[in-house]
C-alpha cells in the first residue's frame, strides 16, 4: 500500500466516522479525497504554479518576465487581471480541464512540464476576482505570493491566507516584487521585516527580492520553478500540506468542543452499576430470602429430628412467590411472580439505577467533543428503561439454591437419627434394667465401658453427639447460606451486565472505538508526509 | 432634555451593557456599540460642547499609502516618521498650532488615549496620543497622522477606525496600486453615509499614468456617492529632503488652509459632520435593539431551562412521598418481616383484642430493635436516592437543554465547573436524610413529653414509633397497583393503628404532615444548591432586561431631541 493509499483511507476514516457522528457532511474532506484520488491518477503531468497577490503587486509583469514574452495584460488602471491565465511550453488540457481555467497560452519560452498561472488580484473591490484567486489557490501545486514595498503588510494576504498556510512551506515561494521602487538602504530592513512578519505567523522560508522592471531574481525564480517542476513532488507535497492542515484544523475544533486525546480503549468495569441496578430491582430481598431459605432448610435437615417440627411453617422465598418448590405450582405461581409485589423497585431505586448508568456513561465518554458525546449519553439513556424492565425477569430466573440439599446435610441427618436412634435404645435399656422386675424381665448386667455402663453411654452419648451435631452444622449452614448470597449476587450482577452488554456497552464501546480511530486517524494525518 | 444630554444619557446606558450570550446578531451588535460610545466620547460630546474648536482633519488610508510622508510634505518638515517598513506609524500624532494647544492636552476629545509630547522615545504604544506643535498648520485646523486601515497589525485597524470616527474631516490617503483594493473602500462607503467632510489624495502616481488612474478613480468616486470630494492627485518621487515636491503638495495644502482660516467654512464642516454622525449612530438602534431583545430572550429561555429541569425533579419528589411507590420493594418487605402479613391486619380489623397485644409485644421486643433500625436504613436509602438521582437528573436536563440552545458553551462550562461532585452531592443527601430522621425522632420523643403517654412511649422502641411514622407518612396508595395496595395499605394501617394507640389520631396525623412538610423543604434546599450554580452563571451575565429597556429609552430620546 502507497503513502498516498494509506492516507486516503485515513481521510475516508475520518470523513465517515466523524459525518456518521456529527451528522454533517464533510465538505473538506471529500474534496480532499477527491483532489488526492485526482493526483493518484495524473501522477507525472506538469505542475501548476499560480502567481497569487494583491493587485498592483505586479504578478503579471513577473509572470511575462519569468517566461520572457509579454503575454499577461499590463496596465495602469486597477485591477487589471479579472480571469486566470495559463502558460505552458506544451498543451496540458486535462489538468486545465480540471481546474476550469479557460485562458491558455502555450508559450515554447515556457519551462518544461511547468504551468504558470496569472491569477487575478486576492483584495480588490472586484469580488469575483477575490473568488476565482482563491479558488485556484486552493488547488495549485506551487503557490507564488507576490508581495511589494506598499502592501506587503496588508491584512488581507496575511489572514486570508499566509496565516492558515503554515505546512505549506514547501510548496511556496515568497517574492517581494518591485523591489527597484525601494532605496538601498532600506532594502535590507525591508526583507529582513518581511521574514519576520512571516515567521511570527509560523512561516519559515527565504523572501525573495525580485524585480520585473530590472530583471533581478527573475532568473533565479525560473530555475526554482524548473526545478520543482522537474522533481514532479510539488503535487504530492501540496496534498499533503492540505492533508496536515485539515487534520489540525478538526482536531483542533474537537478540542474546541471539549474532546481530548481518548484515555483508554477498555471500558470500566461495570460491575457496581450492575450492582446498583439490582438493588433498584429489589435483588436485595431476594438474596435475602434465598440465603433465609438456605438456612431454613439446613436447619430442618440437620437439626434435632424430635424438634424439627417448631419453627416458620413459610419458606422466605415461596412468600415472594419465588423458587416455588413443586414444578406445578411454577406454572400457576409463577404467571403472577413476575408481576409480584414484593420485589417490584420503588420508583426512587429505578432513578438511582438510571443516574448510576448515565454516571457510568459520563466517566466513560469523557474525552469525547460535546455533541458526540450528548449523542452517546442520550443513546444510553434511552436504552437504560429497557434494560432496568428486564431486570424483573432476570432476578426472577437467577438461581436461587433453592433446590440445594449438600450431601453433609443428609450426612447429618443420618448421624442425628443414628444418635437419637442410640440414645433412645439406651433409655429403654436403662428403663428395662430398672423397672424389669415389674415386667417380670430378668436382664444381665450391662456391658461396662470403662466404669461406665453401656445403656448410659448410649443414652448420653448419644444426646451429646445430636447437641453437637446441631451446633456445628449451624456453623456450616450460615457460612454456606453467606456463600450461596455471594454466588447469587455474583450470578445476577453477571446476568445484567450481559443484558448491559447488548443495550448499553456494546454501542458505547463501539463508539469510543470510533472516536479513537478518528483520533488515531487524525494524529497521523497531521503527520503525513506523501 | 436637550440633544447633548440624551446623547449623554445614550453613552452611559450603552457603555454599561454588554452582549455576553452569542446569539445571531450579538457580535455585530457589539462592534456597533464600541463604535457608537467611542464616537460620542471621541468626537461627538466634545464637538457638541464646543463647536468653536478646532477641527481634526485625520489624515487616515492603507498601509504604504504615504501618509506620514504627505502628513511631513504638508508641513515641509519630518514630524512623522516615514519608513519602507510597514506598518510605519503605530502610535497617532496630532499636529495643530501652538495657539491651539489647549484645546488638546486636556482630555477633552479621544479620552482613552493617553497624551504624549512630541516624538516620544521608546515603544510606541495604540493606547497613546503623540502631540506636536506646528507654525505651519494655521490656527483652527489640527491634522492627526492616524495609522493604516488595512494592515496585518489589528490594533492598527481598530485604532484607525476609532480615528476616523473622531474626524471632523477626512483626507483619505490611496495610490496608483491600491485605489481598487476593497477594504479602503468599506471606509469611504462610511464616509459617504455619514456625510462627511472629505477630501481623497491619489499618492504615488509613477509619471505618465496620471491621466488614466484619475478617470478610473473619478468613476468610482462618482458611483459611491462621493463625487463632490475634492481628488488630489501626487505624481510618484520626493524631492531632495524626502519629502513630496511643494509644486504637488499645494493644491492640498491650499484646500486645508482655505478651511481653517474661513470661521463660517470651519463652521459648517463641523456642522455637517456632526449631523451625519448623530444620524449615523442613530441609524444603529435597530441592530442594537434586535441583539438586546436576542439576548433577553435567550436568557430567560436559559432560565426557564434551569427552572423547568428542578422544578420538575420537586414534582417528582412530591408524588414519590405521596403516592406510595417509595414503599415498594425493600422498605415494605422490611417491615413486612417483622409485623407479618396480611391476616394479621385482617384480625386486627376485626378487632381481635389478643392482636393488639401480640403487636404491642412486637414493637416492645428489645431484640426487634434492630429490625426497626433495618427498616429505617431502608427508608433511608430509598430517600437518598429520590433525592440525588432526581437532582441529578435535573442537572442532565439542564445541560442537555442548554447545550441545545448552542452558543451557550461558556455559560454552561462555568456552571458545570461550579457543581458538586456525585460524591458531595451524595453526602449532603445522606445528611440530609439522616438529620431529617433524627428530627422525626425528636418529634415523637417531645410529643411524648406532651402527654400521659411518656411512660408508654418509654415502654415502646423509639426506633419502632419512628418507624412506623415513616411508613404512615408515605403510605398514600394511590401510586401502588392491585396486590401492592393491599399489602401496603394494611402495613399503613397497621403502623398507623400503632401510633394511634400510643399518640392519638390527632397528634399522628399533626406529626405525618409536619414531617412531610419538612422533608420537603430540606429537599428544596438541597436541589437549590444544585440549581444555584446555573443560576449563578445566568447572573454573572447581568441584568439584560434592564439593559435593553434603557437602551430603548435612551434611543427614542435621542431621536426626538434630534
Amino acid at each position: 500500500m502507497s503513502k498516498l493509499d494509506k492516507a486516503i483511507a485515513s481521510l475516508e476514516s475520518v470523513a465517515s466516522i466523524g459525518e456518521q457522528h456529527f451528522h454533517e457532511t464533510d465538505e473538506q474532506a471529500r474534496s480532499l479525497l477527491q483532489r488526492a484520488r485526482v493526483r493518484v491518477s495524473t501522477t507525472g503531468d506538469a505542475t501548476i504554479a499560480v502567481f497569487a497577490g494583491a493587485t498592483g503587486s505586479g504578478k503579471s509583469s513577473l509572470v511575462n518576465a519569468v517566461v520572457g514574452e509579454e503575454i499577461a495584460r499590463v496596465a495602469p488602471t486597477r485591477p487589471t487581471t479579472s480571469s486566470p491565465l495559463a502558460i505552458s511550453s506544451r498543451d496540458v488540457g486535462a489538468s486545465l480541464d480540471v481546474l476550469d481555467i479557460p485562458h491558455r497560452y502555450i508559450s515554447p519560452a515556457a519551462p518544461e512540464n511547468l504551468v504558470l498561472v496569472d491569477l487575478p488580484d486576492i483584495d480588490s473591490t472586484e469580488e469575483a476576482n477575490r473568488r476565482e484567486a482563491a479558488r485556484l489557490i486552493k488547488q495549485a501545486d506551487v503557490l507564488v505570493w507576490v508581495l511589494d514595498p506598499q502592501k506587503y503588510a496588508d491584512a488581507v494576504v496575511h489572514e486570508d491566507y499566509l496565516r492558515t498556510m503554515t505546512e505549506h512551506v514547501k510548496v511556496m515561494l515568497v517574492l517581494v516584487n518591485q523591489i527597484d521602487k525601494v532605496p538601498a538602504t532600506e532594502r535590507e530592513g525591508l526583507l529582513k521585516d518581511v521574514t519576520a512578519l512571516l515567521a511570527r505567523e509560523g512561516l519559515k522560508l527565504d523572501v525573495q527580492p525580485v524585480s520585473a522592471v530590472t530583471g533581478e531574481g527573475v532568473a533565479a525564480l525560473r530555475e526554482r520553478l524548473a526545478d520543482m517542476a522537474a522533481k514532479k513532488r510539488a503535487g504530492l507535497e501540496r496534498i499533503s500540506a492540505d492533508i496536515r492542515t485539515y487534520a489540525a484544523g478538526y482536531q483542533g475544533r474537537i478540542e474546541n468542543e471539549g474532546g481530548s486525546e481518548p484515555r483508554s480503549r477498555k471500558l470500566a468495569d461495570f460491575s457496581p452499576v450492575a450492582r446498583k441496578i439490582a438493588k433498584g430491582a429489589g435483588a436485595n430481598i431476594v438474596i435475602d430470602a434465598a440465603g433465609a431459605s438456605y438456612i431454613r432448610r439446613g436447619k430442618k435437615s440437620t437439626r434435632w429430628p424430635l424438634t424439627r417440627w417448631i419453627g416458620s411453617k413459610v419458606d422466605p422465598l415461596a412468600r415472594l412467590h419465588l423458587g416455588s418448590f413443586k414444578k406445578k405450582e411454577i406454572s400457576v405461581e409463577g404467571e403472577q411472580a413476575i408481576g409480584a409485589s414484593s420485589v417490584r423497585a420503588s420508583a426512587s431505586a429505578r432513578s438511582a439505577a438510571s443516574a448510576a448508568v448515565r454516571r457510568y456513561t459520563e466517566d466513560a465518554s469523557a474525552d469525547v467533543p460535546r455533541p458526540w458525546r450528548r449523542d452517546i449519553l442520550g443513546d444510553s439513556q434511552a436504552h437504560t428503561d429497557t434494560l432496568l424492565d428486564s431486570c424483573d425477569q432476570i432476578i426472577q430466573q437467577t438461581d436461587l439454591g433453592q433446590n440445594a440439599h449438600p450431601l453433609w446435610w443428609r450426612l447429618v441427618n443420618l448421624l442425628q437419627w443414628l444418635s437419637t436412634l442410640a440414645a433412645i435404645a439406651g433409655l429403654v435399656w436403662l428403663l428395662l434394667i430398672h423397672f424389669g422386675e415389674w415386667l417380670k424381665i430378668q436382664l444381665p448386667d450391662p456391658p461396662m465401658i470403662s466404669i461406665v455402663p453401656l445403656p448410659a453411654l448410649m443414652l448420653v452419648g448419644g444426646l451429646v453427639l445430636c447437641l453437637l451435631l446441631s451446633l456445628l452444622s449451624s456453623v456450616f449452614i450460615k457460612r454456606g447460606a453467606k456463600r450461596l448470597r455471594k454466588r447469587i449476587t455474583k450470578d445476577m450482577t453477571a446476568s445484567i451486565t450481559r443484558e448491559a452488554r447488548g443495550h448499553i456497552l456494546d454501542p458505547l464501546e463501539a463508539s469510543l472505538k470510533d472516536y479513537a480511530q478518528l483520533w488515531a486517524d487524525l494524529a497521523y494525518l497531521k503527520k503525513v508526509q506523501l | 432634555m436637550s440633544l447633548p444630554e440624551a446623547l449623554e444619557n445614550l453613552r452611559r446606558v450603552l457603555a454599561g451593557m454588554a452582549f455576553p450570550v452569542p446569539s445571531a446578531h450579538a457580535e455585530d451588535a457589539e462592534e456597533i456599540r464600541k463604535d457608537i460610545v467611542h464616537q460620542l466620547e471621541d468626537y461627538i460630546l466634545p464637538r457638541y460642547a464646543s463647536l468653536d474648536a478646532p477641527l481634526i482633519a485625520v489624515v487616515g488610508g492603507s498601509t504604504g499609502s504615504g501618509k506620514s510622508t504627505l502628513v511631513n510634505s504638508l508641513l515641509r518638515q519630518h514630524i512623522a516618521r516615514a519608513s519602507a517598513i510597514r506598518p510605519t506609524t503605530r502610535r497617532p500624532l496630532l499636529i495643530h498650532n501652538p495657539e491651539d494647544a489647549h484645546w488638546f492636552t486636556d482630555s477633552r476629545v479621544l479620552p482613552g488615549l493617553a497624551r504624549v509630547s512630541g516624538q516620544a522615545e521608546g515603544e510606541s504604544s495604540h493606547n497613546e496620543l503623540a502631540l506636536v506643535t506646528s507654525e505651519a498648520l494655521p490656527q483652527g485646523l489640527a491634522l492627526l497622522d492616524s495609522p493604516d486601515i488595512d494592515s496585518v497589525v489589528e490594533e492598527n485597524r481598530r485604532l484607525a477606525f476609532q480615528l476616523l470616527s473622531a474626524a471632523d474631516l477626512w483626507v483619505f490617503v490611496t495610490t496608483a496600486a491600491r485605489y481598487a483594493d476593497a477594504v479602503p473602500w468599506v471606509m469611504l462607503d462610511e464616509a459617504a453615509s455619514r456625510d462627511i467632510v472629505i477630501a481623497v489624495v491619489l499618492d504615488r502616481v509613477p509619471l505618465g499614468d496620471a491621466p488614466a488612474v484619475r478617470a478610473d478613480l473619478m468613476a468610482r468616486l462618482g458611483e459611491r456617492g462621493l463625487g463632490n470630494a475634492p481628488l488630489f492627485v501626487i505624481s510618484e518621487g520626493l524631492d531632495e529632503d524626502g519629502l513630496v515636491p511643494r509644486d504637488n503638495i499645494e493644491p492640498l495644502r491650499g484646500w486645508l488652509e482655505g478651511i481653517a482660516r474661513d470661521a463660517g467654512a470651519r463652521a459648517n464642516v463641523a456642522r455637517q459632520t456632526l449631523s451625519g454622525a448623530v444620524d449615523k449612530l442613530l441609524s444603529g438602534q435597530e441592530l442594537l435593539m434586535t441583539g438586546a431583545n436576542e439576548q433577553v430572550a435567550i436568557v430567560s429561555q436559559l432560565r426557564g431551562d434551569v427552572e423547568h429541569a428542578f422544578a420538575q425533579a420537586e414534582k417528582e419528589i412530591t408524588a414519590g412521598l405521596a403516592d406510595g411507590t417509595l414503599l415498594r420493594g425493600e422498605v415494605l418487605e422490611r417491615w413486612q418481616e417483622i409485623v407479618g402479613t396480611g391476616d394479621l391486619m385482617k384480625r386486627l380489623e376485626s378487632g381481635v383484642a389478643s392482636v393488639r397485644d401480640r403487636l404491642s409485644a412486637i414493637f416492645r421486643g428489645r431484640g426487634k430493635d434492630r429490625d426497626f433500625v433495618q427498616v429505617e436504613e431502608a427508608i433511608e436509602d430509598t430517600l437518598l436516592d429520590l433525592i440525588v438521582s432526581q437532582a441529578e437528573e435535573a442537572i442532565a436536563d439542564t445541560q442537555l437543554a442548554w447545550e441545545q440552545r448552542g452558543g451557550t458553551r461558556d455559560c454552561l462550562v462555568q456552571a458545570s465547573a461550579g457543581l458538586r461532585s456525585h460524591e458531595e452531592r451524595y453526602n449532603a443527601g445522606a445528611r440530609l436524610v439522616r438529620e431529617w430522621q433524627r428530627e422525626l425522632l425528636e418529634m415523637i420523643g417531645n410529643e411524648g413529653q406532651s402527654r400521659r403517654a411518656t411512660a408508654k412511649i418509654l415502654s415502646w422502641s423509639v426506633n419502632a414509633l419512628g418507624a412506623a411514622l415513616m411508613i404512615v407518612i408515605f403510605a398514600s396508595t394511590s401510586g401502588l397497583t392491585g396486590g401492592e395496595v393491599a399489602v401496603a395499605g394494611g402495613t399503613a394501617v397497621l403502623a398507623e393503628r400503632v401510633l394511634e394507640a400510643v399518640f392519638g389520631d390527632d397528634a399522628v396525623r399533626r406529626m405525618s404532615t409536619k414531617a412531610r412538610e419538612s422533608f420537603l423543604e430540606r429537599t428544596r434546599e438541597f436541589l437549590g444548591t444544585d440549581s444555584s450554580p446555573f443560576e449563578q452563571a445566568l447572573e454573572d451575565i447581568g441584568e439584560v432586561g434592564l439593559w435593553r429597556d434603557a437602551l430603548a429609552q435612551a434611543f427614542e430620546q435621542a431621536t426626538r431631541e434630534k
